[in-house]
């Protein structure tokens, strides 16, 4: 049948060729173990990606924290930032509640979970920081 | 997943062609198809991972806090029952945290789980174009659209799967199906509904992601938590195709999980060759 009478849409069907046996089992061998080192490759990529913590219960040890690995969560950060630059409307305004709407707001376990306090830690920002400030709304403190 | 063509007993050349002096092989995936196949793999790992650690911040499913302990989480109470009720767990450290110990990146990780998952979302939309460019290069996507005849060939596979372990115990002869197409019709829908899927999860992801600036798309899935539980569910969609994706994979032989690798596909009949070229 040929694809004018299949239509648009019809699915046409697969080509086929002929390979002589050595040439399917050296091309077989040659894939298979080229993805199979792409494979142990991703795996290790990603891996070293995961959060330390993550990777000790794990069972790994070794301190995987590099600066490669911030540089590309970084990076992705950063595309994120410019994401939400491009779309930023001054037309468009955070909706705002009254002061009875506020609940506290606490973490799983409802606020039972140690360790996340931010009492007593001090935050230090580096790198270049981009803001917009507009007029009418004061210096920000 | 299943094979679409005539069982291998029917078949007049298959991969034992080998001693012949050639082997006739089809084209089956495109070779951008197949990449983002593969790297799609820690892709969503890294997205599935990341998304339950971010979902032990604020979860979605709740309850009333347990006077004692002030839980209000569901998937804490699951992870308290399993370590109640499985053998060896009952020594388990912090019960409440076992789903999240075992199918996240761990509890109490926002921060480091919201930087995984972004950046494993953009690798996702980037990989995903990548797909659709090889599934229109390769024109793989007229294999992948529903067709009429679905929900008969459907039922044939299903009774097909049902009745293979009894064939199997019983050392019956079943046949496989027969069709001349490149899929059969769970694959069609399975392989149909997972780009449609990762498509709403993106969809859904930016709604709660910035939900702001897209308040129109929050508005579509009704609302930003209603779209918190599409994405949450379609997470799910993502872990019940894999599952039985990988089964049938490994169960349906070489053939299907060696085409994903090298492009091609060595169960091909000789005769379906012949009728063509006529």
């Amino acid at each position: 049948m040929n694809n004018k009478a299949l239509g648009f849409f019809g699915e046409r069907p697969l080509p086929k060729f002929e390979l002589a046996p050595h040439v399917l089992r050296r091309r077989t061998r040659r894939d298979v173990l080229l993805s199979g080192a792409g494979a142990v490759a991703a795996l290790a990529g990603a891996g070293s990606l995961l959060p330390h913590d993550t990777l000790t219960r794990l069972g790994v040890r070794r301190n995987m924290n590099s600066s490669a690995k911030q540089w590309l969560l970084n990076r992705a950060l950063r595309i994120d930032d410019d994401v939400a630059e491009t779309l930023y409307s001054p037309r468009r305004t955070v909706p705002t509640y009254t002061k009875s709407q506020i609940t506290p707001l606490k973490n799983n376990y409802n606020g039972a979970t140690s360790g996340f306090h931010t009492i007593g830690r001090r935050n230090r920002l580096r790198g270049p920081i981009r803001c917009r400030v507009r007029p009418g709304l004061g210096r920000p403190a | 997943m299943g094979r679409s063509t005539t069982p291998v007993k029917e078949a007049i050349s298959t991969s034992t062609l080998l001693e012949q002096p050639g082997v006739l092989v089809a084209k089956r995936h495109h070779l951008l198809v197949r990449w983002s196949h593969w790297l799609n793999v820690p892709i969503v790992l890294g997205l599935i991972l990341s998304c339950i650690s971010i979902y032990w911040s604020s979860p979605i499913y709740q309850h009333k806090p347990d006077p004692n302990t002030g839980n209000f989480d569901v998937a804490a109470d699951i992870g308290i029952w399993i370590c109640a009720h499985v053998p060896g767990l009952h020594r388990y450290n912090t019960p409440p945290d076992w789903i999240y110990n075992h199918m996240s990146l761990g509890p109490g990780m926002l921060a480091l789980a919201l930087r995984l998952h972004w950046l494993c979302t953009y690798a996702f939309m980037l990989n995903g174009t990548v797909y659709l460019v090889g599934l229109v290069m390769g024109g793989g996507w007229r294999g992948l659209l529903p067709r009429r005849t679905d929900l008969r060939d459907a039922l044939r596979m299903f009774r097909y799967y049902i009745g293979f372990p009894l064939a199997k115990l019983t050392r019956r002869r079943w046949p496989h199906p027969s069709f001349n197409t490149k899929y059969n019709a769970l694959q069609r829908a399975a392989y149909f509904s997972v780009p449609i899927a990762g498509f709403l999860s993106v969809a859904t992801g930016w709604a709660i992601h910035k939900p702001m600036q897209f308040h129109s798309l929050a508005a579509i899935f009704g609302g930003f938590d209603a779209a918190r539980v599409w994405h949450f569910w379609l997470m799910w969609v993502f872990i019940l195709f894999v599952v039985p994706h990988v089964i049938l994979v490994f169960a349906d032989g070489w053939d299907t999980f060696r085409g994903m690798i090298v492009g091609w596909s060595a169960r091909v009949e000789r005769r379906e060759v012949t009728a063509n070229e006529q």
